[in-house]
């Protein structure tokens, strides 16, 4: 494994390179082949490695590869080693493999694009950032993944930089990415002054001898909390992910879905060591992740943008994730991340779809009744639709209830995050399917010229949206309630390799009330969205004007921020500006070079042209360096 | 005769020399006035010669000679071709580098 | 005699022997002439004064036992030197005296005055000091034999650079003074 997983790393860059150097001179069907076909390859690679590492049995599954010795300061030693263990594996196959299904539904989208190459070359550089990241066995290699994802994403999001609204929302993702940048910084120095190294071995084994519930423990997860919240969009740092939007679709679904905004979810999983061991901020992960995930479902339920819709269900779904993580249940957070990577590709590919048929329109209340001119985007959509409303038996039920039958048997206040979870379930399947209905049934409400060119998109981009469709629909049986735990046995061994500490892993023989209960209010939501939008007249509810305005406008989050972050933050850098920059830097140099030229100008009437005065100053000069020997020698003797 | 007499008398030519040419306004007897401190310089060394019964001052002072004799053919071309085209003969007239 | 005060040494013999009487005579011409140099308002005047002085020169280095130097001062300086000035300042400026008023008139007194200040202390050191041993007695120190043996066995890669550095004034001064021609 040691000869080619290095290739996982070097295929992405390959084709970044390639891509990004010769692409404009390429034409484009070799620049796709390229730009999918690195990904592609390095799906084969991670897929051969998953097998190997599947024969692998216990702690052999921990590959610790060393290729070189980067860093070498004093007793700071940083290694470029590959960690390949079963939950980099996980991660390894959803980023190669729903990356390469992406990028060849790209190469139909972007068809029309000037910039076809310099889109691949990025989504390259992107995929390379994130396997650096997962691949990582030490802090410092995964902070670097870290920050050039967030680059990647700031490149993809301002895309279409000629847009003022996409450079605007590339700036705010790339500055609050930057927030979380900070915060793992300092649970790295943390670590580094406390333990003396940056690797997970080294970090994890000596976290064990430390007092349970430390204030410093807490803090180091806390900071990397920070990270994670800021990368995957969570409350309170998650208002750059709708705005990020105004990027390409296929990159929403890649990056702001089904990959970076997973890498807090990632990091949480990696650590849990650390958060075992500081109970504190582990509950208060859950917290972020059941108040957000009803956060987010109730701004969605009255979006009127295709995207913002399910931009704002990443955010709550990812919030289930830290739900999951947050009651110990480490294992369940990643089986929803690999579900909900299926399922939110299929929904953003298919908007996609929809918005490239409709020529750019992305606002719902323009749309209705395309069922028969998109059949297969149609049949696609529905199937995401219910696997993210968690109906058996698709992905979307096994993953999200396992992640709420976890919460649950914890036990004691849990029980309020268990509501808040389950009220949401019934809001996503409202708000997913009045999205649905919206889109598909009913009238159309656009212009008929845009509804008499609407067709069907292009094999390349409709395959693998199926593909994924299919996944969606089979992925959730590798761990069911009644006792296959394929995926949490194949997880076993990353979670207890550190005997002191026990990540949740008793099977759950599944409280099946409740998991009944849960589908029961999932349907009932899509029944509700169906009474409302259903049929070809539409009947939504009225809500008060206020409480719509709340909802509508994101509950004026972003308002409250510009207001107190953002604006005084501009005022003080403006004020600095004239007070120490211009008053005080500038004006010393400015200073400097005036008094030369006043200095100057006084000095220079000694120069005055006639050779007289010259001659004269150099007999003075003579007189008193003669007279020194003349007085000091002889008059004083 | 004393030595000493002698560098007296070198002493008070060179400074009538360096006096002269500090005061004159004309270049040829500024120039002039220069010879005479070189004149005043080749006495010392002679004087000193003597004394110390030894011929390295006359040979420097034929040196200076030679030397002086070079100089005053180049200073004078140069004063030439200065005052060649001028009015005046004043070297007070030669200020452009004022400033 | 040696053991008195130099200046009162002076006084004294300077009317104790006739070479002490020709040196004295000798000062005051040589004195005399070098002011006239400065004051004459003339320059041809000057130059004339200025060769008398070098006349009084060569009767010091007779007095000093340099009779080939006496020569020579008197065939270069007077006679090939003073020529030169002569013909550049007829050349430049024919009996012409300087006109313009002295625009830096006010420097003059300070000029005098370091003159006198250098002078002065020069003198004084001088005056006030003892010069260590007697001048020798040779008059065959400064013969023309003597001075060709230095000349062409100690000093003779001077002597021979010397003659590059006359054929470089040479060139110099035709290339300087000549007349552009365009």
């Amino acid at each position: 494994m040691q000869n080619y997983a290095w290739t996982l790393l070097a295929l992405p860059m390959l084709g970044f390179v390639i891509t990004g150097g010769l692409g404009r001179r390429l034409p484009r069907t070799l620049t796709g082949a390229i730009g999918s076909g690195v990904i592609g390859v390095a799906f084969l690679v991670a897929l051969a490695i998953f097998l190997q590492v599947r024969g692998q049995t216990g702690q052999h599954t921990y590959n610790d590869l060393h290729y070189y010795n980067w860093l070498d300061a004093g007793s700071f030693h940083v290694g470029m080693n590959l960690l390949v263990d079963p939950l980099t594996c996980v991660m390894l196959l959803i980023v190669t493999g729903v990356g390469f299904l992406i990028h060849v539904y790209s190469i139909g989208y972007m068809a029309h694009d000037a910039n076809f190459s310099r889109f691949f070359s990025y989504l390259n550089l992107f995929i390379f950032s994130m396997l650096l990241l997962v691949l990582a066995d030490n802090y410092l290699i995964l902070i670097i993944g870290w920050g050039m994802v967030g680059l990647s994403s700031y490149l993809l999001i301002g895309f279409w930089f000629d847009r003022p609204s996409a450079v605007a929302a590339a700036r705010k993702a790339f500055v609050m990415n930057v927030i979380g940048d900070v915060g793992m910084m300092i649970a790295g120095y943390m670590m580094f002054v406390q333990f003396g190294t940056l690797g997970y071995d080294g970090v994890f084994s000596k976290a064990q001898s430390m007092k349970p519930d430390s204030a410093l423990l807490n803090v180091i997860c806390l900071m990397l909390l920070v990270g994670a919240v800021a990368k995957s969009a969570q409350i309170p740092l998650y208002t750059w992910l709708p705005d990020a939007m105004e990027g390409p679709t296929s990159v929403s679904a890649l990056i702001h879905a089904a990959t970076m905004v997973t890498a807090g979810v990632y990091l949480l999983a990696r650590s849990h060591v650390l958060y075992l061991l500081a109970p504190f901020t582990l509950s208060l992960v859950a917290i972020i992740g059941a108040v957000g995930a009803i956060y987010a479902a109730s701004i969605a339920l009255v979006q009127t943008d295709i995207k913002r819709v399910l931009a704002y269900s990443t955010m709550s779904q990812i919030a289930y994730m830290f739900l999951g993580c947050g009651v110990g249940a480490f294992g369940a957070g990643m089986f929803h991340l690999m579900t909900h990577a299926f399922f939110k590709a299929v929904l953003f590919l298919g908007a996609g779809s929809v918005i490239h048929a409709l020529l750019n329109e992305q606002d719902l209340r323009k749309m209705g009744g395309l069922r028969d001119k998109l059949p297969r985007t149609y049949l696609l959509m529905g199937i995401g639709c219910l696997a993210i409303s968690g109906i058996p038996p698709l992905s979307g039920f096994f993953s999200k209830d396992e992640i709420l039958g976890r919460v649950l048997a914890a036990g004691n206040w849990y029980i309020i995050l268990w509501i808040l979870g389950v009220i949401t379930a019934g809001m996503t399947a409202f708000y997913m399917f009045r999205l649905f209905f919206l889109t598909f049934h009913g009238r159309y409400n656009g212009p008929p010229d845009v509804y008499e060119l609407a067709h069907e998109a292009p094999n390349v981009m409709v395959v693998p949206v199926g593909i994924l469709g299919v996944l969606s629909i089979v992925g959730g049986f590798v761990q069911t309630p009644w006792g296959w735990n394929a995926f949490d046995d194949f997880l076993a061994p990353v979670f207890s390799r550190y005997p002191l500490v026990h990540a949740a892993k008793a099977p759950l023989v599944g409280n099946v009330p409740a998991l009944i209960f849960i589908v029961v209010v999932a349907l009932a939501g899509i029944y509700v969205a169906y009474v409302m939008y259903g049929g070809a007249e539409r009947r939504p509810y009225r809500a008060p004007e206020w409480l719509y305005n709340l909802l509508y406008n994101k509950y004026y989050v972003d308002e409250i921020y510009d207001a107190g972050i953002v604006q005084p933050v501009r005022a003080t850098a403006s004020a600095l500006y004239s007070l120490v920059d211009r008053s005080g830097v500038d004006a010393a140099v400015n200073g400097v070079a005036r008094l030369v030229a006043v200095v100057s100008r006084g000095v220079s009437p000694v120069e005055t042209g006639y050779v007289r005065t010259y001659a004269l100053s150099i007999f003075a000069g003579i007189v008193l360096v003669a007279l020194v020997p003349v007085v000091f020698g002889t008059l004083l003797k | 005769m004393q030595t000493q007499s002698y560098l007296l008398v070198g002493a008070i030519l060179f400074f009538i020399g360096a006096l002269g040419v500090l005061i004159r306004r004309n270049p040829l007897v500024i120039f002039m006035s220069i010879e005479m401190m070189l004149n005043a310089v080749n006495l010392t060394l002679v004087a000193y010669a003597k004394h110390l019964s030894s011929m390295e001052g006359q040979i420097f002072v034929f040196f200076v000679m030679t030397v002086a004799a070079a100089e005053v053919v180049v200073g004078l071309a140069i004063i030439v071709s200065i005052f060649r085209t001028r009015e005046n003969i004043d070297v007070d007239l030669l200020n452009s580098m004022k400033g | 005699m040696e053991a008195l005060h130099p200046a009162l040494g002076l006084q004294i013999a300077l009317l104790s022997s006739p070479e002490a009487v020709i040196f004295a005579i000798n000062t005051l011409i040589a004195i005399f002439s070098a002011m006239n140099v400065l004051l004459q308002p003339n320059p041809v005047h000057s130059a004339l004064f200025l060769i008398a002085n070098f006349f009084a020169l060569a009767v010091y280095y007779l007095l000093l036992d340099a009779q080939f130097l006496a020569a020579v001062q008197i065939l270069v300086y007077a006679g090939a030197i003073m020529v030169l000035f002569l013909f550049v300042i007829t050349l430049l400026s024919p009996g012409r005296e300087e006109v313009a008023q002295d625009r830096l008139r006010p420097l003059q007194w300070p000029a005098i005055l370091l003159a006198l200040i250098l002078g002065g202390s020069v003198a004084a050191t001088l005056l006030l000091n003892d010069i260590q041993g007697q001048p020798a007695n040779l008059p065959q120190l400064g013969t023309v034999q003597v001075v060709g043996d230095q000349l062409f066995h100690n000093f003779l890669f001077p002597f021979e650079l010397t003659s590059l550095l006359l054929l470089a004034a040479m060139l110099g001064a035709v290339v300087l003074a000549k007349r552009k021609v365009d």
